[in-house]
């Protein structure tokens, strides 16, 4: 069986009963996602390229054993985004306990979505600075509510979707996403970014 | 170069892995589900043990000693049991959420469900009186257990106070004073002066082996007490349990 070969008419649920039996069917599943999985990880945690590939491969090795974890009523994407979501934040702990690894900056466009969550963007054009100052403080902003509102605004997922990646409750996700809007509302105002 | 799916695939290949048993999730998820069970049965427990030793203590007599009704209910307050309940009904919401879907429930919710289902199981253990007797197993079996609770035996042991209890060893009556040889349970073997102008509430018989609770005064900082008031050891409608 070929990763290129076309499956399109089988659902994710289908590919994983598969999966079960063969392993290439859950390459097929998680060549669906592999690009979702890679910018919501550069979006959470600014590893290089090179790191959300090795974390990428771990994912689905654990992905892999985990398969019959998986619960058929929830989202496919949901569950991966979890153990991804997992794999992250252990790694972002290492890191940080060995203080080391190597960083990405978060791109143009996704400050962009992440402002215009908080405040009105309409149209205008952020100058240089403008973005620097604002990646400081999105970048500084703690994890939780940073990844609240990447799952929100930047990965455009639901409420429903980001309780079942997060494991907490609806009025937790919303505070967490109200918390985290008001937080960089308070940092961009507190630095004056008059670019805004 | 490879990516990260053919590189994963081969070592899934090369290690042989395959997926772990569904029976090994089921019972971690029963595993959580048990323990859920478990915490809420040690919230009705400590609600049940917190009700018994409320309703045990006499809440009149502190305020008669002149003490506010703030130092009577911080003195009176089951606090074990309190920090007892708190710990369980964190472990409980903990556990549920480790359920497949336990996390969708907000934490107000699921306090007020543990905490509703903990007073109904309280409520059974107090009928079938489970509570005095896992409060009696507490006393004889856990050291220092007693210490940290305020039972009606503490608070009708403190002649210092004027509050003062045991039971009945002998009666004698010389000069129209009867004098009642009374053991208690912390400080052994008393004398009991009982005057004519002694209040003598209605059940009590004075009589050898009867348990009673007095009010008066010690005198001479010996084991010798005046008392004023007599009462049964028991409230009306309440039964002691036999172990």
């Amino acid at each position: 069986m070929e990763l290129g070969s076309d499956f399109s008419d089988k659902t994710d649920i289908e590919l994983i009963e598969l999966a079960k039996q063969d392993s290439e069917y859950f390459g097929v599943v998680m060549n669906r996602y592999k690009e979702k999985l890679f910018w919501y990880i550069k979006r959470i945690s600014y590893f290089s390229n090179e790191d959300i590939e090795d974390i990428l491969q771990e994912v689905l090795i654990s992905a892999y054993r985990s398969l019959n974890e998986f619960d058929a009523s929830f989202k496919f994407s949901s569950w991966i985004y979890r153990v991804t979501h997992n794999k992250v934040v252990d790694e972002i702990r290492k890191r940080k306990r060995r203080k080391e690894g190597s960083f990405d900056e978060l791109k143009e466009n996704d400050i962009k979505m992440f402002l215009s969550s908080s405040i009105d963007l309409e149209q205008k054009v952020l100058s240089d600075d403008c973005y620097k100052k604002a990646r400081k403080v999105i970048e500084s902003m703690p994890l939780k509510y940073r990844e609240a509102i990447i799952l929100r605004f930047l990965e455009e997922k639901s409420y429903e979707e980001i309780m079942d990646i997060l494991r907490k409750s609806k009025g937790s996700v919303a505070t967490l996403i109200a918390r985290g809007k008001k937080i960089l509302k308070r940092e961009l105002t507190q630095i004056r970014i008059d670019c805004l | 170069m490879k990516d990260f799916i053919q590189r994963g695939l081969e070592e899934i290949k090369k290690e042989k892995i395959k997926p772990i048993a569904s029976w090994k999730f089921q019972v971690r998820d029963f595993f959580w589900w048990i323990a859920f069970s478990f915490s809420i049965l040690a919230g009705g427990i400590s609600i049940s043990i917190s009700i018994f030793l409320i309703t045990e203590l006499d809440w009149g007599m502190y305020q008669h000693l002149g003490h506010s009704f703030l130092e009577t209910f911080l003195i009176m307050f089951p606090h074990f049991w309190f920090v007892f309940l708190s710990i369980f009904l964190f472990i409980s919401y903990q556990n549920l959420r480790h359920t497949k879907k336990g996390y969708h429930y907000e934490l107000i919710l699921v306090t007020v469900v543990i905490v509703f289902v903990s007073i109904i199981l309280s409520l059974l253990f107090s009928f079938t009186k489970i509570d005095q007797k896992l409060n009696q197993i507490f006393i004889n079996k856990i050291p220092g257990y007693e210490r940290i609770i305020h039972t009606k035996e503490h608070q009708w042991s403190q002649p210092e106070e004027g509050l003062f209890s045991g039971r009945i060893i002998k009666k004698e009556i010389k000069n129209n004073t009867t004098t009642l040889i009374l053991e208690n349970a912390k400080s052994g073997v008393w004398e009991i002066f009982v005057k004519k102008e002694t209040l003598i509430r209605g059940r009590v018989k004075l009589v050898e082996g009867e348990q009673i609770k007095i009010i008066g005064k010690q005198r001479n900082n010996q084991n010798e007490f005046e008392a004023k008031e007599i009462r049964p050891w028991e409230r009306r409608g309440n039964h002691k349990i036999k172990f």
